[in-house]
């Protein structure tokens, strides 16, 4: 596994679509059609990595907006990793050492592992049957009985 | 033998599965109907296609939606088209073949978006029942994130109904790179009705489905607040049931007033829609959003007058015979006892948009991709 603690990354532009609402984002790969959308935490992983903020002032962002931030056993890596794998970043070329606020668009307590989940295929998302369970009355809603 | 005409396909997947015939649906295929008009058949060919063409085989359409002309002309792949239209809601786009299908054929994409109410007012809508087996909920808002994320990622043009959709997608703060315009939809019918001259009481009809935005519930209240005061009124509901509307649909069923002065009408056909409107002297549009809310646009050319909630999606339209009203049942029953005396202004040739203009806008902005 890729040591990525000295690393730092950027977000690749050029192959994602990348937004975020209300403290989460989702991520389309435009190489492989993959969805993946993000906790709270990851978020803001993503949201540090977008602003080019360096992983040496990460701790100290994240223990100022978590009331359990710990480098150790974070799962930082683990997600930077998979992120890095599925060419969602890419090694940064500048980032800068500097204190920033995180987004105020989602409510922070204690810190959770960053989780991305991934999808295949939108419509892989739904368990109803989509031609006879679909609603008469609007998406996204199953038929009512 | 192979022609140099531009291939439009047009998308059915969101038709065929939906296989209703809902609001969304009514609008791709008047678009459709009026597309083959304003697109040179010299220039443009139009057809069908489906990003699931193995669901085709699968569905006896509905005859409405095989009204819709795009249906006589042969199901194409759509690797096959110059410019793809996807005029509804399509939860199964190939993402990647979309994007290779871009890179390589330079292939134009136009997305049609109604609205963005689950966002927006997700407490509106019910969770879609994910996962697949795997131990992942995703909220219907985050499942139509991803939907218009993945959207806006292929287009190249996107067609918003109401200034409304395009200001709650600015507020979403995105970085949006398709060219979007807006186009605001229009009443179905193209010929003005005249103006309504009944005397012998007054009907007044709300064609929404029954869901909580839609404001029934208001509009029952302001109701029995006339029927209280003995006005000879009556209320005509047409739509289907929708989710989350027990209590309310426990409350018309066993209403006082049901098939006296009140009615429930569901599943009906559009000459059965049309005689109710031309019985009645007043319409109303009293949801609490929409992205566009057509029953006003409906009302209006069908020569009654129309009592709107005072929302700004509504507020962008300037008609003779449309009112608003702010607050709640007390304040609706006002303005209708209000709006009742008033006569009803005669309306221009072409004064109410229709579909026809929403139609032509669009043939206008996919001749210039």
């Amino acid at each position: 596994m890729t040591n990525s603690q000295e690393l730092n990354y950027q977000i690749n532009i050029g192959g994602i679509s990348f937004e975020r609402l209300d403290g989460e984002v989702v991520i389309i790969s435009f190489e492989t059609g993959k969805y993946f959308n993000s906790n709270n935490t990851a978020a803001d992983i993503f949201f540090l990595i977008e602003h080019g903020i360096a992983r040496e002032s990460w701790l100290k962002i994240l223990s100022s907006h978590f009331t359990t931030y710990d480098d150790e056993g974070s799962g930082i890596d683990e997600l930077l990793t998979m992120a890095f794998e599925e060419k969602l970043l890419l090694l940064a070329d500048e980032v800068e050492t500097k204190l920033i606020d995180l987004p105020s668009d989602c409510v922070r307590k204690g810190w959770e592992p960053p989780t991305l989940l991934v999808f295949d295929d939108l419509a892989d998302l739904l368990l109803i049957d989509p031609i006879h369970d679909t609603s008469t009355s609007g998406w996204p809603t199953q038929k009512n009985e | 033998m192979k022609n140099n005409k531009i291939k439009i396909g047009v998308d059915v997947t969101g038709l065929i599965i939906s296989n209703q015939v809902t609001g969304i649906e009514r609008v791709m295929v008047e678009t459709n109907k009026h597309l083959f008009d304003f697109l040179d058949p010299q220039v443009y060919e139009i057809h069908p296609f489906t990003t699931v063409p193995e669901i085709k085989s699968r569905v006896h359409i509905h005859p409405y939606l095989l009204s819709d002309p795009v249906f006589t002309k042969p199901l194409i792949d759509f690797n096959e088209c110059d410019i793809l239209f996807f005029g509804g809601i399509n939860l199964s786009i190939p993402l990647k073949e979309l994007f290779n299908l871009k890179q390589k054929k330079r292939t134009k994409i136009v997305v049609i978006i109604h609205d963005i109410l689950p966002l927006t007012h997700p407490e509106w809508f019910s969770d879609p029942v994910t996962s697949n087996g795997r131990s992942i909920k995703l909220s219907g808002k985050n499942y139509f994130h991803i939907y218009l994320q993945a959207m806006f990622a292929i287009s190249d043009q996107v067609i918003l109904v109401s200034d409304q959709v395009k200001n709650d997608i600015n507020l979403l703060g995105w970085n949006l790179k398709p060219k979007f315009a807006v186009v605001p939809l229009g009443a179905f019918n193209s010929q003005i009705e005249g103006i309504k001259s009944s005397t012998s009481g007054l009907n007044c009809v709300y064609v929404a489905t029954i869901a909580p935005r839609k404001g029934h519930q208001e509009l029952l209240d302001a109701f029995e607040l006339l029927w209280e005061e003995n006005f000879e009124i009556t209320l005509t509901l047409v739509g289907n049931r929708g989710w989350e509307v027990e209590g309310l649909l426990n409350k018309i069923e066993s209403h006082p007033m049901k098939n006296k002065k009140f009615f429930w009408k569901s599943n009906l056909v559009d000459s059965q829609v049309h005689e109710i409107y031309a019985a009645s002297d007043i319409a109303f549009m009293v949801s609490e959003g929409e992205g566009f809310g057509l029953p006003l646009e409906e009302g209006l050319s069908k020569g009654l007058k129309v009592i709107a909630r005072d929302i700004p999606v509504f507020r962008e339209r300037n008609y003779p015979n449309l009112y608003f009203f702010s607050g709640g049942a007390q304040e609706l029953s006002d303005k209708i006892k209000e709006v009742l005396v008033l006569p009803t202004k005669p309306l221009k040739p072409n004064e109410i948009r229709t579909m026809a203009s929403f139609a032509n806008d669009v043939a206008q902005i996919i001749k210039l991709l």
